[in-house]
């Protein structure tokens, strides 16, 4: 082969190769732009259809997710948000289309795949469509072998929002596959307090609870307690603030963290006797839920608390006196002064942090 | 003697072959497997509530380090910009690394700041801390004045006094996605063992930014430099590090965008102000101490998470960037070579160790000298001119397909550049990037050798400015 030849049969094979790469690119923009456009266009049909109750438009996008991956992904995403808004009856109604179409075994079956994709997927739109059957199949999918497939049936359970959910994500505490925070996040609404309040009330149905048959550990109580703070809901108030008696210190430290945003006035008193707790995470907290509940009453053991000999006692102490009006402010201003050093360098930082007087 | 010189030629240029077909191979296999990851990735995207993880205030909090050396005009816009992340529990720690501009005084003025007594959580050395400020209007932000030390110092000093278990080092110039937080965050709550997470870094010139900061609309610019640097940092991140990353051997966090556990980083000593790639060597030297200490160690990319960052556009400063990356890259295989071929450390030791130093380390110098006896070779008439083509041929064809197929990637799973113009820059980048550009770079770094040894001397502490990003290299 001469030199010539072979620049030749290289620059065409080069060239070759450059015009089909091109044609790559520029297929799969044109194919994803196509894809978007489509995608977004029968979200929109979609979700008229389900607000309008248009039967037709639901059981022909139902009969196209069953087995189509964007389809199903489609459905999921309109229906997020969008079935929550629906009547009952629309609700039913819904449900009806798409158990008779087929997508709903569909779905069950899918939740089995071997791929946890498919699995994840399948869980999403069930959990999304909120059908009734739900709350029994997505309980085993927190302790799938894919921890996405946790996550969203996790997540799914928490929008569900039913007494059988919530109880079905306290039992997924107990067994510990999904991090405690995760379901901490997804119990903490009105929703699930009455069975958080029960699961910590009850031993009988603590127990019950348990996966196994052995009795559950104890490190579940304060994960509920954290929830019912993320709730704030009033009705938990008597049973975290029977929690601050606990022999357990993180017990103790969950409810006094939760009693700010669930506790009411009635409160204030005991998050006051937990100011002397031995533990000084529990001070700390105590304080700072004691920000949530202003009152003149708090003062006097919170400004003694500014010499405490933990540093996260002080600041939080000292944070909590700047927002009870003059009468904080004014134990602050007293403590500028005062013997302890770190008492008063807190109460001039937080002092000047809080815009309350010079630096 | 003429024989000798022939034989010479003829073998070295077969080696030279050799050498491109197994680098060619090896990134081919990392684009394969990162097409593999961004595929699984994008079919779990929507079922991955990432939105929960920047709103819940039970997800891990976030200290953003940001050291900043005569940052005036941006450092207050940049703050700003980085309070705008949805995410739910963050401070932002400004490191004023003994600025001799308005960097801390544009700060007390935009901020409030009031001088706190602070006492350090952890143990790292670092220049004096002559001061500790926390904003009066957002107790989130908290500025550090220290004397000058350079950026690894700086962030040792933020990480002394950063609050969270989680922090985000980032530089002043950059900017961060909104969501980019969350979805990094989310990797450490799905797996405990992480240690660290890498986010992809976008070149942000050409693009539209608001007063505060903030990306409005994404475009490729003009100048022919920036757009070759874009497919630079796709090839990189999206061609390598998803790659590496999925084999568990990835070796560089960007140090303009990475998210770190602060207790692993405090037990390993935090960053090593000795060298000028001290983000990269502080990824390696994670793997060698979890990995000594027989713990799981899982260091990862990802690809979504997104921080823009600007990237030069004139010819010397692309040069000296592109020299200091290179010496960072030899300091720290130097530094570790003890890791190198230990069964120990798994395929970091076995396998991205040996490839580091071949194909990146001393792989320009091999190029170079590959590019030389090739047209030596042709010249003298040792090798004939179809030889010569088949290897530099080889070599740009395997470059163009490698480009292309992020490009793809790219379009596939991101479309960060939605218009059909910016497209067209990025084919043009793609060709222009294998026909000149990389052996352009393959010069640079030659040059980052003698820069090495006469310049700086080796491992001799470097002051660098702040300004720039990180290495890219796959």
């Amino acid at each position: 082969m001469s030199a010539v030849q072979a620049t030749q049969l290289l620059a065409m094979l080069t060239g070759l190769g450059c015009v089909l790469m091109i044609s790559f690119v520029l297929e799969r923009k044109l194919r994803r732009d196509k894809r978007e456009f489509v995608s977004q266009t029968s979200r929109g049909r979609l979700r008229e259809a389900l607000l309008a109750g248009d039967q037709d438009v639901i059981r022909t996008a139902a009969a196209c997710a069953c087995d189509d991956a964007q389809r199903q992904v489609d459905f999921a995403v309109t229906a997020s948000g969008t079935v929550d808004e629906l009547t009952e009856a629309d609700r039913a109604r819904l449900h009806d289309t798409v158990t008779r179409i087929g997508l709903v075994d569909s779905l069950i079956e899918q939740l089995r795949h071997r791929n946890p994709v498919k699995r994840g997927r399948a869980a999403f739109l069930i959990g999304e469509l909120r059908v009734p059957k739900a709350s029994e199949l997505l309980p085993p999918l927190l302790a799938d072998p894919d921890p996405d497939v946790r996550l969203v049936a996790c997540a799914e359970l928490g929008g569900i929002g039913t007494q059988a959910a919530a109880l079905s994500l306290i039992s997924g505490l107990m067994a510990g596959d999904v991090a405690p925070e995760r379901i901490i996040e997804r119990l903490g609404g009105a929703w699930a307090v009455p069975s958080l309040v029960s699961a910590l009330e009850d031993p009988e149905l603590a127990r019950s609870l348990a996966p196994g048959d052995d009795e559950p550990s104890e490190r579940w109580r304060p994960a509920v307690a954290r929830a019912l703070g993320v709730a704030a809901d009033p009705r938990a108030e008597l049973a975290l603030a029977r929690m601050l008696d606990s022999p357990h210190t993180e017990e103790r430290v969950a409810a006094a963290r939760s009693l700010g945003p669930s506790g009411t006035e009635a409160s204030v008193a005991v998050l006051i006797k937990a100011l002397g707790d031995p533990a000084w995470e529990v001070r700390a907290q105590a304080a700072k839920s004691l920000s949530a509940h202003p009152e003149q009453r708090a003062v006097p053991a919170l400004e003694e608390r500014l010499s405490d000999d933990a540093w996260w006692v002080r600041s939080n102490a000292a944070d909590t006196l700047a927002t009870i009006g003059t009468e904080g402010v004014t134990a602050l201003k007293r403590a500028l002064s005062h013997s302890d050093r770190y008492a008063s360098e807190r109460a001039r930082e937080t002092l000047a942090l809080h815009r309350l007087v010079e630096a | 003697m003429t024989d000798v010189i022939h034989q010479l030629l003829r073998d070295f240029n077969i080696f030279m072959l050799g050498y491109f077909v197994v680098l060619d191979s090896v990134f081919v296999l990392l684009v394969a497997i990162g097409w593999r990851a961004v595929n699984e990735y994008v079919a779990r995207r929507p079922f991955r509530d990432y939105r929960k993880v920047g709103e819940s205030e039970l997800s891990m909090p976030v200290s953003i380090l940001v050291p900043a050396y005569n940052e005036g005009p941006v450092i207050v816009s940049s703050v700003r910009s980085l309070l705008t992340s949805q995410f739910g529990e963050l401070e932002v720690v400004v490191i004023n690394d003994g600025s001799t501009d308005d960097t801390l005084t544009s700060l007390m003025e935009a901020f409030d700041l009031v001088r706190v007594d602070r006492v350090p959580r952890a143990n790292l050395p670092c220049e004096p801390i002559s001061a500790v400020y926390v904003s009066s209007s957002d107790h989130r932000i908290v500025v550090l004045d220290k004397a000058n030390g350079g950026k690894a110092d700086s962030l040792n000093a933020g990480i002394r006094y950063a609050r969270y278990p989680l922090f985000c080092a980032i530089d002043a110039d950059t900017m961060l996605d909104p969501g980019a937080l969350a979805r990094l965050v989310w990797e450490f709550q799905a797996s405990p063992s992480t240690v660290a997470v890498g986010g992809i870094v976008r070149v942000v010139n050409g693009s539209e930014v608001d007063g505060d900061g903030r990306l409005v609309q994404v475009k490729t610019p003009r100048g022919m430099l920036v757009n070759l640097q874009i497919v630079e940092y796709l090839r990189a991140f999206l061609g390598g590090r998803i790659g590496w990353s999925r084999l568990g051997m990835l070796l560089i966090i960007s140090g303009a965008f990475g998210l770190f556990r602060r207790d692993v980083v405090v037990e390993a000593g935090g960053y090593d102000t000795t060298t000028v790639g001290e983000d990269a060597e502080l990824v390696l030297r994670l793997h060698r101490h979890q990995r000594d200490r027989k713990r799981k160690c899982r260091i990862t990319f990802f690809p979504d998470p997104i921080c823009w960052t600007e990237a030069p556009a004139d010819f010397k400063t692309f040069v000296r960037q592109r020299d200091r990356w290179q010496r960072g890259l030899i300091e720290m295989m130097a530094r570790h070579h003890g890791m190198l071929g230990r069964k120990r450390y798994g395929g970091v030791g076995l396998v991205a160790l040996p490839y580091f130093i071949f194909f990146e380390v001393l792989g320009p110098i091999f190029e170079v000298l590959g590019y030389a006896a090739c047209i030596a070779g042709v010249l003298v008439g040792a090798i004939s001119y179809p030889f010569a083509l088949v290897i530099l041929g080889f070599s740009v064809f395997f470059g163009l397909l490698i480009s292309f197929s992020v490009l793809l990637m790219e379009e596939r799973a991101f479309r960060r550049y939605p218009d059909w113009q910016d497209l067209r820059r990025l084919i043009v980048a793609a060709f222009v990037e294998n026909l000149g550009y990389r052996q352009l770079n393959t010069l640079i770094r030659v040059r980052a050798w003698w820069t090495l040894f006469h310049a700086e001397g080796w491992g001799e502490m470097t002051r660098v400015g702040l300004e720039e990003a990180e290495p890219v290299e796959a």
